[in-house]
Parts: C-alpha cells; sequence; structure tokens
C-alpha cells in the first residue's frame, strides 16, 4: 500500500526510509528460506546424524534423532572395512585422470579458441560427446578392456574418466581462453615470439582461473562416477562410490560406517559447493566475463 | 584463422605465408593428441558395440558368433519388458524433468527476493547435485527406510499408515521420481537464478509504473524472458534423465519386479546381470537414437513455438547451452 503511494524514484534513492512493511516482508522471505532449505537438506542431516549413532542405536523404531551417545568409530571402522581403499582409489584414479585431462585438454582448447570459430562442427562433435548417456559406451568398452586386459586396471579406468571429462575440459577451457583479450598474444608476437611461446609463457599463466575450475569439475565427476566403476573393475580397483554401493549387497547394512563414509565422501563437495554455485550462475549469465 | 591473416598483413609475404603454414603445423600439433585420443576412444568400443548388437555375442555361453543382422533389435522390439523400460525412461524424462523445472523456478523466485546471503543460500541448496549420486541414493535409502527411517516414524506418530516408498511396487516409481528431482532442482534453480538476474530492474520498475500487478508482471514480463533459460535447462536436463541410473541401483534394482527398470537398468541387467551382450548392445544404440532424436525435436519444437527468444537470446556461449545453440544450427 505504502510503495504505491510514494513516488518510486525517491523509493529507490532513499533505502533507510524503509517502510516497516518492506522490512518484514524480507525477515518473511528469509524465514521461508531457512525453513525451506532445512526440509530440503533433512536427507543428508539424517546422514550427517546416523555416522554418529552406535551401533544399537541404528535399529531402534522409532529412531533417536540426535545420537544418544555419540561414537565417532564408525569414522574408523568404516575406514577399515574399505572406505580407506575406496578413498585412496578415488584419489588416485581421479587426479591421474584430470590431470590428463588438463594436459590433452589445454593445448586442444587453446587452439580451438584461437584458430576456430565459436560453436563451430568440431566443437559441437566434441561436446556431444559429453552428452551420451555412460550405459552406451560401457558395454563397447567392457569388451574392449577384456581384450586388452585392462579389466579392472587403474589404467583402464583413468582412460576412461579421461575420455568422459576432457570434452567437457576441452569446452571449458576453450570458452575461458576466448575471454582473455588478443592483445596480450598480439603485443609478444610483434616482438617476435614463436607460437609456443604464445602458448606457453603468455596465456597459460592468464588461464589460470580456467585450469582451476575445470580441474576441480573434472575431478568432482571422476569422483562422484558409479557406472563405469561398476562395469568395468572388479576386485582389485574399488573407488568409493563403487565400495560404498557394495555393502548393499547385505541384507542389513550398517547404517553407521556406510554413513560415515558416505559423509566423507562428500565432505570435499560440500567445501566446493559456494565456489560452484559462483561459477555456475556466472556461467549462464549474459555477457559472463563482465560479472 | 582471422587473426593471423589480419596481423599477418602488417608482416612481409614471406613471412606471413611461413607463419600460415607454420601456424597450421602447430594447430595439428595441438589439436591431435586430444582428437586423437577422443576419437580413438569413441570408435574403438563403439565398434564392439556394433559388432555385438549385430551378432549373437554372449560371454557366458561359447557358440560360434555369427552374424545375425538386426535380429537382435526385432527381438527386443517385440519384448513387453523393453517397452515399459521405455515407458519408465520417458516417465523420468516427462514427469521428472517438469516438476524440476517448477520447483527450480520457486526456489529460484523465492532467492530472488533477497538480496543479503543470496549467495550461501545458493550453494547450500546447490549440496544435492554436488553429492555422488550414490551418496544421494544412500541417503534416502536410510530416510525413507520403512522400520528405522525418520520419515515413517514421523508418518506413523501423527497416526497415518505410510507405504514402504522404494519397496513397494505402487510408490517405488514415484520415489525414484521425488529424488532425482530433489538432487537435480537445484541445478535448474541455478539457471533460472542467471535468467531472473539477467532482467533489469528498470524492466520491473517500468511495469509498475504502468500499473501491473506483480502477478501481471510475473506472467507477461518475468516468464517469457525466463523463456530461453527454461529451454536450456529442459534440453540439458532431458538429456541427463536418460544417465538415471544410480539411484536406481542404490534405491530399488529396478525393482519390485521391474517396476523401475529405465532403459539404462535394462541395459546394464542384460549385460551384466545376463551377460546378453548383444541385447544389451542393441537397446544401447536404440538409446542413442532415441536420445538423439528426441533432443532435435524439443529444440525444432521450441524453435518453431518461439523464434525470438531463443535463436536471439542473448546466452553466453558457455559448455551448457552451446550443445543447445550448436544445434539449432546457431551461426558461428
Amino acid at each position: 500500500m505504502t510503495t504505491t503511494v510514494s513516488p518510486p524514484v525517491a523509493d529507490s534513492s532513499l533505502p533507510e526510509t524503509e517502510t516497516l512493511a518492506a522490512r518484514l516482508s524480507v525477515i518473511v522471505k528469509h524465514v521461508v528460506l531457512v525453513v525451506v532449505l532445512a526440509l530440503f537438506l533433512l536427507p543428508l542431516a539424517w546422514l550427517l546424524l546416523t555416522a554418529f549413532k552406535p551401533y544399537a542405536e541404528l535399529f531402534t523404531s522409532p529412531p533417536s534423532i540426535l545420537p544418544v551417545n555419540g561414537t565417532l568409530v564408525n569414522f574408523s571402522d568404516g575406514w577399515a572395512i574399505g572406505g580407506g581403499k575406496g578413498i585412496g582409489d578415488s584419489l588416485i584414479v581421479a587426479s591421474i585422470s584430470t590431470v590428463l585431462c588438463l594436459v590433452l585438454g589445454y593445448p586442444a582448447a587453446y587452439a580451438l579458441a584461437r584458430r576456430f570459430p565459436p560453436h563451430g562442427q568440431l566443437s559441437f562433435t566434441i561436446l556431444s560427446l559429453r552428452m551420451m548417456p555412460p550405459i552406451v559406451p560401457v558395454i563397447g568398452f567392457y569388451l574392449l578392456f577384456q581384450e586388452l586386459s585392462l579389466f579392472d586396471t587403474y589404467t583402464g579406468l583413468v582412460i576412461v574418466y579421461t575420455f568422459m571429462n576432457l570434452p567437457l575440459v576441452i569446452w571449458l577451457l576453450a570458452e575461458f581462453i576466448r575471454q582473455i583479450p588478443k592483445t596480450y598474444e598480439e603485443a609478444a608476437r610483434i616482438d617476435g615470439a614463436p607460437w609456443y611461446r604464445l602458448f606457453w609463457d603468455v596465456l597459460f599463466p592468464l588461464s589460470a582461473p580456467g585450469i582451476l575450475t575445470a580441474g576441480i569439475l573434472a575431478m568432482i565427476f571422476a569422483w562422484n562416477e558409479f557406472l563405469f566403476a561398476l562395469v568395468l573393475t572388479g576386485e582389485k580397483v574399488i573407488t568409493l562410490p563403487k565400495a560404498l554401493a557394495s555393502f548393499f549387497l547385505f541384507q542389513q547394512p550398517n547404517w553407521g560406517q556406510l554413513g560415515a563414509i558416505g559423509i566423507v565422501a562428500i565432505a570435499p563437495l560440500l567445501v566446493l559447493s559456494y565456489y560452484m554455485q559462483r561459477f555456475l550462475i556466472r556461467s549462464f549469465s549474459v555477457g559472463s566475463g563482465g560479472r | 584463422m582471422n587473426t593471423i591473416a589480419v596481423q599477418g598483413a602488417a608482416l612481409p609475404p614471406a613471412t606471413r605465408n611461413r607463419d600460415t603454414a607454420a601456424e597450421r603445423r602447430a594447430t595439428l600439433f595441438l589439436l591431435g593428441p586430444a582428437m586423437t585420443f577422443l576419437a580413438l576412444l569413441s570408435i574403438w568400443p563403439f565398434a564392439y558395440l556394433i559388432y555385438a548388437s549385430f551378432t549373437s555375442y554372449q560371454l557366458a555361453i561359447p557358440i560360434p558368433i555369427e552374424w545375425v543382422g538386426i535380429d537382435n533389435f526385432t527381438r527386443m522390439m517385440s519384448n513387453p519388458r523393453f517397452w515399459r523400460s521405455l515407458g519408465i525412461t520417458v516417465i523420468f524424462a516427462l514427469v521428472a524433468v517438469p516438476l524440476q523445472i517448477v520447483a527450480g523456478l520457486g526456489m529460484a523466485l523465492l532467492l530472488n527476493g533477497v538480496t543479503r546471503g543470496r549467495e550461501v543460500y545458493a550453494s547450500l541448496f546447490l549440496i544435492p547435485m554436488m553429492v555422488a549420486p550414490i551418496v544421494v541414493g544412500f541417503s534416502w535409502n536410510l530416510f525413507l527406510n520403512p522400520i528405522y527411517g525418520p520419515l515413517n516414524s514421523f508418518l506413523k506418530a501423527i497416526g497415518l499408515n505410510p507405504p514402504a516408498w522404494a519397496q513397494s511396487p505402487e510408490w517405488a516409481l514415484p520415489t525414484l521420481v521425488v529424488v532425482d528431482t530433489w538432487q537435480w532442482t537445484p541445478f535448474v534453480m541455478i539457471v533460472l537464478l542467471a535468467g531472473l538476474n539477467s532482467i533489469p530492474q528498470r524492466v520491473y520498475e517500468a511495469a509498475r509504473v504502468d500499473g501491473s500487478t506483480r502477478w501481471q508482471t510475473f506472467v507477461n514480463i518475468v516468464l517469457p524472458m525466463l523463456f530461453p533459460y527454461m529451454m536450456v535447462a529442459f534440453v540439458l536436463r532431458f538429456i541427463d534423465s536418460f544417465r538415471v541410473f544410480d539411484i536406481i541401483y542404490i534405491l530399488t534394482r529396478g525393482g519390485p519386479g521391474t517396476a523401475t527398470q529405465n532403459l539404462a537398468y535394462y541395459t546394464y541387467d542384460m549385460g551384466f546381470g545376463r551377460f546378453e551382450f548383444s541385447i544389451a548392445g542393441a537397446l544401447s544404440i536404440i538409446q542413442l537414437v532415441l536420445l538423439t532424436v528426441g533432443t532435435m525435436a524439443i529444440l525444432g519444437f521450441a524453435k518453431r513455438r518461439d523464434k525470438g527468444p531463443i535463436s536471439d537470446a542473448p546466452l553466453p556461449p558457455t559448455v551448457f547451452n552451446a550443445a543447445a545453440q550448436s544445434a539449432m544450427g546457431a551461426k558461428p
């Protein structure tokens, strides 16, 4: 009511004269957000609480909400029954494949960004590989890996994850490089620097934030991946998602230990969440370079 | 190539020619390893896939492998399980994805209403899509457990008689739809939040000066301006809906019976449950065709329905909508 009476110009130029109604509506919005958020994150909060419950408390009905006798034993037990192996294997496979993606992807992205038009046929072909659901190539990979003795090896899984993430990494880096002004390279070129100097000494340091983003994304996707790990590995290589899934073969899994492993599996991602929302908002915003 | 030619113009012709040849070699050198890797790893396994799907290839049974043509495809077409799994895949694409768009729009509008702490809220809302789908499935399995889970205990306490969710034949599929929606609504929210950010403040002010109500502003101005963003979200989620596998594996294993077997799970079950690689291979190829045709159809529909916003939308050339733009034939 009051906002319609007061002229809009005065309204926006004097924020301190905010009406009580406007202030109240902001408070209500925050309350609604907090409630929605709390309900929204309830399943994950429950996982967190479960990780601290001792065995006896897991199978009570109705369940206790907060752990009565909180314990950390699930974390050490979870580590011992396969969580530790899972974290190690996931780290190995995810980090090696990420490094490979960047090593193969950065030069390709540079070439794509500086020598080809954006959204060209080549870019689209590369990207469409990323769109393919993993179930489509997995059978071909399985048969190929049997033939090449790559089944259940770190090498095999690293190859597949590199294949899975490389299109995205190339794309992200190419988009990033396109936003770097060409003036730097032109200046270096006029000084007579050969192309590899432009690429390595001039552009590479400027691309560091893009490389970081692409690397983080590749790492997350490899860390979370399940289907390839399920099909292409056996007893030797057991990544974290596969380790977690394997416990569901038992009728009555120890939820506490699984919860502990699950929490450890998602903890690094929670840290990255803030960074990711900035990255995503920027990616989808108009004039993404300017924000 | 353009820039090279322009820059080269300032140099003597001899240097320019040598430069261009060297540049071309450099391009090949830079692009070569990645392209070779990608080409090798798309063609080689794909050759195996084609081979498997047109022969009587079975890993477990040592029968002589014969060329059977499209036999595997026709056999599958007459199998009701195939059609049921296709139906479940379609439900994910056409029920879960619109649900995510609606819920994501609601969340984006809610977030857009506040300025302070918006980024903190956004990053907290984003957690489900960052978490491994296996952990998502696991958390929900725990949360919905009919005996020890908190949800059913609560529902029983207030006097309801809740079903066994993932274990119940009627509720298993809706449960999976809810879990998928829960995980991916934040993604839609972020896309639409970016869309809302792109609407200048003066648009709202102009609408208010013109005396349009908040609802009218929303329907007549905000929604049309968000349309291209919704399309991007829809296409990306549609493509991803064919990937739904992990949560099914953890929550229902395709069951009870075959109640929650989508195409991905059915393919997995054929290939690695029964080692019927020929059938599984044929299923994979069918999925690829369906996904391609479906995406093209959606993009074609969007283009015809509303030529303006989609093709002329000032969307940034990010990885996420580049596919959409390229597929629609946006000229470089």
